[in-house]
């Protein structure tokens, strides 16, 4: 007789005083029974509390936006033009229109507008090596958090899809046309001469570490080299795009 | 404005020119660009290297307000005297929304110009009409064009330029740009970002 044939005789032992007649054993099967409806109904509740519904939005693009011009340095908040989830629900695409790109000076030099910072909900973004990929987060006491470490990409974009740049403030950055980042984007979405940036949020919901939208406020400072105000009123009368479109043989300017 | 005090007398010569993109002959001709340089005054004029025909007094240029602002006031040109056979290059040709500058100089009773040719008037073509003169006597007919000119800030105050977020805005300065196309069909889709599959 081995070991396994005490174990099963002690177990019938037991089975035999809870499958009697007994008042005993009456009450025993119905505790027990009340034990396991109760184990059953607490496991389902679990299960439900654990299962992650994800988070439902719509997103506010404007038809009727008009696309700003920027002079100097200013924040922008830019309008949602496209938006992809992927197939996966958790990689959020979206694409920020933040303002035209300005033409020449005066004296013949073009403008070019960069990027200098990204703020998500007040939170300023602090990018890994590759600089593209978010890894730290200021606030405006300057402390600093991981909490959306690789969860965010930013790509910005100057002046058309070709035209990748990169932050400031960073060594390395985006160097990929945009139709080849966004989801969806051909080489016929160029944006022609439109600042804009895309970015890509992966969805998290675990504590402290917690991103389930894209943000209320994105706000990005950017920065025009166009700066002097001769400058400003010269491309604003001659752009014909976002300007009077005043020829500039009409236009003494020195 | 030339300094005047020490002149008992000057003339006046008012210079205009029309640019004419697409200005043709006939109606089956070929457009080509051409500039129209003309004044009242009595003797042809060279301005900038450009030589004004003097009409004298087949034109005539309505008086304008003088104000320290910018103006947005029209003008109105008359020109008469113009052969029936020249009405062609007129009706054919693409006037309407073509840039006028009307310049004014002021001369001794020598001839000499006063000072510089200073500008007076700088717009477009807003629209023109002409008039029939019929001599019974000779049994010919003369036509007389009336160009009705909006000021530049005239029409600077009602332009609206740039551009929107939405597809035909932005193909109307590109058109095969497809990047906008999709704005309006995201206006109120439903994203269920982290959703299960």
């Amino acid at each position: 007789m081995s070991f396994i044939d005490s174990i099963v005789g002690f177990g019938k032992k037991a089975l035999g005083f809870v499958g009697g007649s007994s008042i005993g054993g009456q009450l025993a099967r119905t505790a027990l029974l009340g034990y396991a409806l109760n184990r059953v109904a607490a496991s389902a509740q679990k299960a439900n509390q654990q299962q992650d519904k994800g988070t439902q939005f719509t997103l506010d693009p404007d038809t009727e936006h008009s696309v700003p011009v920027l002079y100097g340095e200013g924040y922008v908040t830019g309008k949602i033009t496209d938006a992809v989830l992927a197939p996966n629900n958790f990689d959020m695409w979206v694409c920020f229109t933040l303002c035209e790109r300005t033409g020449n000076k005066i004296d013949g030099t073009p403008s070019a507008i960069s990027f200098k910072e990204i703020y998500v909900d007040g939170m300023r973004l602090g990018f890994k090596d590759n600089g593209t990929t978010v890894e730290t987060i200021w606030d405006d006491s300057g402390n600093n958090s991981e909490q959306w470490a690789n969860l965010i990409e930013v790509y910005p974009y100057s002046g058309g899809s070709a035209s990748p740049v990169s932050f400031t403030t960073e060594g390395s950055g985006n160097t990929l046309p945009a139709y080849n980042i966004m989801p969806g984007w051909t080489s016929t979405d160029t944006m022609n001469d439109l600042v804009f940036c895309i970015m890509k949020f992966r969805y998290n919901s675990e504590q402290n570490r917690k991103l389930t939208s894209i943000g209320r406020e994105i706000k990005f400072r950017l920065s025009n080299t166009m700066t002097e105000p001769g400058d400003c009123l010269y491309d604003y009368m001659t752009n014909t795009r976002y300007g009077a479109g005043i020829p500039a043989a009409e236009i003494l300017a020195q | 404005m030339p300094n005047l005090d020490s002149y008992t007398s000057v003339r006046v010569g008012m210079f205009v020119r029309l640019q004419v993109d697409e200005y043709r002959t006939s109606s089956s001709g070929a457009y080509s660009s051409q500039v129209l340089r003309f004044s009242d005054y009595y003797e042809p004029i060279t301005i900038n290297a450009e030589v004004y025909t003097a009409l004298g007094e087949f034109l005539s240029v309505t008086s304008s307000t003088n104000e320290l602002r910018p103006s947005e006031n029209p003008v109105t040109i008359g020109i008469s005297g113009i052969p029936t056979n020249s009405i062609n290059e007129i009706v054919h040709s693409k006037i309407k929304g073509c840039p006028i500058s009307i310049y004014r100089g002021y001369f001794n009773p020598a001839g000499e110009l006063i000072g510089t040719i200073t500008g007076r008037f700088i717009g477009s073509v807003n629209n023109y009409s002409i008039q029939e003169d019929f001599d019974i006597d000779s049994r010919t007919s003369s036509h007389i064009l009336m160009l009705e000119c909006a000021s530049s800030v005239g029409i600077l105050s009602q332009k609206i330029s740039g551009r929107k977020t939405n597809p035909q805005s932005q193909k109307t300065f590109y058109p095969s740009d497809t990047a906008m196309n999709r704005v309006p069909t995201i206006k109120g889709t439903k994203f269920n970002f982290g959703a299960p599959q």
